[in-house]
């Protein structure tokens, strides 16, 4: 809400400077957005007089006028417009003014020289005409700054006015609120009416037929209007508001509607197919033009404006094209009306009309100031239009309304705001709010708000004006006196922070990835743990943000990419999220995800070498191992994830159940994605991995007896996964073997072709003895020749 | 006898004082107490030695080879320190190599203010609750006072999913969901992630919040002021100033805006960029949870109050590291990630 200062002081006495104006205001809730001083950009022209003209010796359409601004000498200014002569008052820009088109300076004209320059309305920014130079009054004093001499200079201040307070959408709310707010006086005035010829009741008849729709609809006729451009002044306050001037009817409802924040509409009562308006709801009515020339199909349940048949107007969001005043109009029919708000903002949201009065009408007019609203507007015709107002008002209020009561009790105003309250501290309130306040039983007040606070409906309502108005630094601080217990972090969140830091300790940054996939991202990354059909979005901003993540690869994916864009090709990166999927309902689960592209992080010279399996893995087993999960899961080629290359990529296995994935994407995809390269993702479902409970660990005595270590070399095909030989030693489950690692791999002579060379370590020991050559020989060769017979594999020696 | 081992001594000693060098001192250990040593051999005389003079010069044997044990274990001894020495005299490393050491990451620096603000509230008492991204307008409107067709909803530019489903707004629906599940007295935060439809520089479609709310008997406006002080100051710093003004949200009343004053020109600077001259940022929503809500999870709002707020977590960060743009924290940029 755009609010002039000049505007406002019609209404309250402004004893104070802007700033505090603005933090009265800001303070008691209508925060000030923005101050803007109008005319400030012209605060330097002043009113000058034109002494004396005089053709410019060398250009026929220049002519050099000797101005004065006061009584000090004239100076030359070369000027180039015709409409003025000697002894006009005009507006003189002396040099070094900044004008909105250009700095002026003193300069040579064609061997004359030009001290400033002289003006028109357009060069100002006044209006568009750029005709001639603005001549001013004879009146107007020499050397007073122009905004000044024409009522322009004035302060617009932006107030945000919170969606309860739709008192406040008006130059009189806001003067209202900072007359309660600062002990100010609201000035009231009378609105004099002079009526003439055939009352209105004659010209025009009103029905509500949809009463919960329109509590309340007032009417006047206004005859014999000139139409024309509205005053200087009150298209100074219009576009103040951020309004643009139209013509001097609709300025005057526009002017009554900022001024009140009753919305008004004219009708062109000529153009009205008959003398009848009928409030009703939409029905069967299919389509209507409104005065923007836009058809608009209509709900049954919206609400019109007709003349019984036919709509005229979409009632408290836009009139129509047919009734819509002219310049040949010449009687006014003056609509004055209290719409339901939600009924208005259906409407409004569905045909994407947000005027003005649909704002208003949805947070609320004041339905008991109606008819004053009415009243004004049809004044300022009279004044401004040369209309002649018709004898009286048709109002029709089937249900008087009347605020209801609120009960206050002055205990519970303190128990809610922890402050000494005083019965005489909520009745100063309160009154300064407009309310009337009296005594009920003991320690109770009655308040009866004012019409125009709707928001005034409950106690709670009244003791947050209490605080508000009387200042929230007025409430002390205190600390609640509460029991101990609390404190409590989720185990998942105290776990998932441990993996954090574990991550972050390896040398991977930590990425935070919108919730939000493109159709392509989620068709190329499924997820795991999840159902194949994503989570869509009815109104995305973008096609690219369309649906919610399968899996959180694809914006791992995009992050090595805008990366690389950048010149940065190592990125190590992990992310913790949720994804989401649809299964009887959406569904949403925690994953935990990284990449590993380019070369491993730096380690010193020498430490550089691109990424390879070994490091995501890594990071997984760490992960694992973190959680006290590597006993209970495996590792095993991954080959139904059409992401990932089927050769080089893993499936994590947790108790025989898909719980992650590590490997590297499809070259495809990677051509796809613009990420080739050595890039290794990982994808871990923390919802499966965190089921877990990883129990208190029991201390395991410490070996008293060495333990003796044999080495297996064995030769296998090249395809063969060395980790079967460690299975298979595990699952074969010798009392006295303690460990098994593999401790090298090799290929190449006098390894054949095609084949490669492993090597096991393998330990061996007793928990209550010294173990012995032969007993450790005969265990080994045990081994060994079931190792051979059970796996594709030979011995060397 | 004695003459003899007493020039063998001499010797050896002068020998000990003229060597150099660890190999040197172990030859003459080798030449006079080896094996085929010169003291040695006259060990093997001994027997020749007339039976009564025999103690006499056994007893000098003894003497002269203890010393000489002991003057070679020293020279040794020097002879290791003056090599060892000369070795680090030479020893020279270039410090100023780079170190080997595991690289470092580093963590999301939302995730780090929301950890710190986590740690703030948990030693208040209060814990931790979560709830879905996925919303019901129920939960996200309805039951924290938002009617159906309310301006208030403007407030809240929401993504609508498939189902007549929402991705939650704010964090309150937690509020909601903890308070349908449990009795007061509660002390509840809930971090999240948060939607809305909106994008610029100060403006993510996807960004996090910070819910908490505290109910029991007697809560106040005076501890709702407290408490957020208290967490305010932790956060930015004894001293900060604090201040509430009148705001309104529809789950709570009488609602607050809670500003600080700013931390980078304590509001002497026009033009600062931080506080736009006006020597206040906006931090946090708040106020005391409205009757209705109250209502809507079945308390009776006449036997306990309670206060609520909510903080974007993205502002602060934005503010306590002069981040200029929101997009950077969604952009995964490393040379960004790891600033913090």
């Amino acid at each position: 809400m755009r609010v002039s200062l000049n505007w406002l002081r019609d209404f309250v006495q402004l004893n104070m400077d802007t700033a505090s104006l603005c933090e009265r205001l800001t303070m008691g809730g209508l925060e000030v957005d923005a101050v803007e001083e109008v005319g400030a950009a012209i605060a330097s022209v002043v009113v000058g007089e034109i002494v004396r003209m005089q053709p410019h010796p060398q250009a026929d359409r220049l002519t050099v006028c000797q101005v004065r601004i006061g009584t000090g000498p004239a100076v030359p200014v070369v000027c180039g417009a015709t409409n003025m002569k000697a002894g006009d008052r005009v507006a003189y820009a002396p040099p070094g003014t900044t004008l909105p088109g250009g700095r002026v300076e003193e300069r040579e004209v064609r061997g004359v020289r030009s001290l400033g320059m002289l003006c028109s309305e357009a060069e100002l920014e006044l209006s568009g005409d750029a005709s001639g130079l603005m001549i001013l009054e004879r009146e107007a004093p020499l050397g007073e700054r122009i905004g000044v001499c024409l009522g322009i200079e004035d302060t617009v201040v932006d107030v945000a006015v919170p969606p309860n307070r739709g008192d406040c959408l008006s130059v009189l709310g806001i003067g209202r609120e900072l007359a309660a707010l600062a002990g100010l006086r609201v000035r009231r005035h009378r609105i004099g009416v002079r009526e003439r010829g055939t009352p209105a009741a004659d010209a025009i008849a009103v029905r509500i037929d949809d009463v919960s729709g329109c509590g309340r609809y007032a009417a006047r006729v206004v005859r014999n209007l000139r139409i024309g451009a509205s005053p200087r002044w009150m298209q100074q306050r219009l576009v103040a508001a951020g309004l643009r001037p139209i013509n001097n009817v609709v300025d005057v409802t526009n002017y009554v509607m900022i001024e009140r924040g009753q919305p008004l509409h004219a009708f062109d009562y000529a153009r009205l197919p008959r003398p009848e308006i009928v409030v009703r709801r939409a029905g069967a009515s299919a389509s209507f033009e409104t005065l923007d020339g836009v058809p608009r199909v209509l709900d049954p349940d919206d609400l019109l404006i007709t003349t019984g048949e036919e709509p005229v107007a979409i009632a408290g969001v836009m009139g129509g094209a047919e009734t819509e005043v002219s310049a040949s109009t010449s009687v006014v029919l003056l609509e004055s009306a209290w719409f339901e708000p939600s009924r208005v903002r259906r409407t409004a949201r569905r045909l994407g009309l947000h005027s003005e009065a649909a704002f208003r009408f949805e947070r609320g007019v004041d339905i008991g100031g109606v008819p004053a609203a009415l009243d004004r507007a049809a004044a300022l015709l009279e004044r401004i239009a040369g209309g002649e107002v018709a004898r009286g008002m048709v109002d029709a209020y089937p249900r008087v309304e009347r605020p209801a009561p609120v009960h206050v009790r002055l205990q519970r105003v303190e128990e809610i705001l922890g402050a000494p309250v005083t019965r005489g501290d909520v009745v100063r309130t309160m009154k300064a709010l407009g309310a009337s306040v009296s005594a009920a039983a003991r320690g109770t007040l009655t308040v009866m708000p004012p019409t125009y606070r709707l928001d005034l409906s409950r106690e709670i309502d009244v003791i947050e004006e209490v605080a508000r108005v009387r200042g929230y630094e007025r409430i002390a601080p205190t600390m609640p006196a509460v029991s101990l217990d609390g404190g409590v972090v989720p185990e998942r969140m105290r776990r998932v922070g441990g993996l954090r830091r574990l991550l972050a300790a390896q040398g991977m940054d930590e990425a935070v990835i919108l919730s939000f996939a493109s159709p392509r991202l989620n068709e190329c990354f499924r997820g795991i743990g999840v159902k194949p059909d994503p989570v869509l979005i009815v109104n995305p901003m973008s096609r690219d943000e369309s649906q919610l993540r399968l899996s959180l690869v694809g914006g791992l994916v995009t992050a090595v990419r805008q990366n690389r864009s950048q010149g940065v090709s190592r990125v190590a990166v992990f992310s913790v999220g949720k994804v989401f999927w649809k299964d009887t309902g959406p569904q949403e689960g925690w994953r935990l995800a990284g990449v590993w592209a380019g070369e491993v992080p730096d380690q010193g010279l020498g430490g550089r070498r691109p990424a390879e399996f070994a490091d995501i893995k890594g990071v997984v087993e760490s992960v694992l191992d973190h959680l006290r999960l590597t006993d209970r899961t495996s590792w095993k080629p991954l080959l139904e994830v059409p992401a990932f290359h089927p050769g080089k990529s893993a499936a994590v296995m947790l108790a025989d159940e898909f719980a992650g994935v590590a490997g590297c994407l499809h070259p495809d995809l990677e051509v796809e994605f613009e990420i080739e390269g050595a890039n290794w993702f990982f994808e871990l479902d923390l919802e499966k991995l965190l089921a877990y409970l990883p129990a208190r660990a029991v201390f395991r005595e410490l070996p008293r007896f060495p333990a003796v270590v044999r080495d297996l070399a064995i030769v296998t095909e090249e395809q063969f996964p060395s980790g079967r030989v460690i299975h298979f030693v595990r699952q074969w489950g010798h009392p006295l073997v303690e460990t098994v690692v593999l401790f090298d791999q090799y290929v190449g002579a006098p390894i054949p072709p095609g084949m490669k060379g492993l090597a096991y370590s393998i330990s061996y020991r007793a928990a209550d003895r010294t173990l012995t050559d032969d007993e450790v020989n005969e265990a080994h060769a045990e081994l060994t020749a079931a190792l051979s017979t059970a796996l594709p594999l030979e011995l060397r020696r | 006898m004695i003459e003899a081992l007493s020039r063998i001594r001499a010797e050896a000693l002068a020998a000990l004082d003229r060597c150099h060098g660890e190999a040197e001192v172990e030859g003459i250990r080798v030449r006079y107490l080896g094996r085929k040593g010169e003291l040695t051999n006259v060990v093997r005389q001994l027997r020749d030695v007339p039976a009564e003079e025999r103690p006499a010069v056994g007893v000098r044997l003894n003497e002269i080879k203890d010393e000489l044990e002991r003057r070679i274990d020293e020279s040794l001894s020097r002879a290791r320190a003056a090599a060892r020495a000369q070795r680090v005299a030479g020893e020279r490393i270039d410090v100023t190599l780079p170190g080997r050491r595991p690289a470092r990451g580093s963590l999301h620096p939302i995730a780090q203010v929301m950890e710190e603000l986590i740690d703030i509230f948990c030693t208040l008492g209060f814990s931790v609750a979560e709830g879905p991204d996925i919303e019901d307008d129920y939960h996200n409107f309805e039951a924290l006072n938002f009617p159906a067709d309310h301006p208030a909803r403007d407030m809240q530019d929401t993504f609508f999913v498939e189902g007549n489903l929402l991705l939650r707004t704010h964090t309150s629906p937690v509020q909601v969901r903890v308070m349908e599940g449990r009795r007061p007295p509660l002390r509840v935060i809930a971090p999240g992630s948060v939607y809305r439809h909106d994008s610029d520089v100060t403006h993510s479609p996807m960004f996090h919040q910070l819910e908490g709310f505290m109910v029991d008997r007697h809560v106040t406006f005076g501890d709702l002021k407290g408490v957020l002080t208290y967490t305010l100051q932790r956060l930015f710093g004894s001293g900060t100033p604090v201040r509430l003004r009148p705001s309104f949200f529809p789950f709570t009343e009488p609602s607050a805006e809670i500003d600080i004053g700013c931390f980078r020109c304590g509001g002497r600077e026009r033009t600062c960029r931080i506080c736009k001259g006006s020597g206040w940022m906006e931090i946090l929503g708040a106020g005391m949870i409205d009757p209705n809500v109250f209502r809507a999870v079945g308390y009776d709002p006449e036997e306990v109050t309670g206060f609520a707020f909510g903080m974007g977590i993205e502002r602060v960060v934005m503010l306590l590291h002069e981040i200029n743009d929101i997009k950077l924290f969604f952009t995964h940029d490393v040379r960004f990630l790891r600033q913090f």
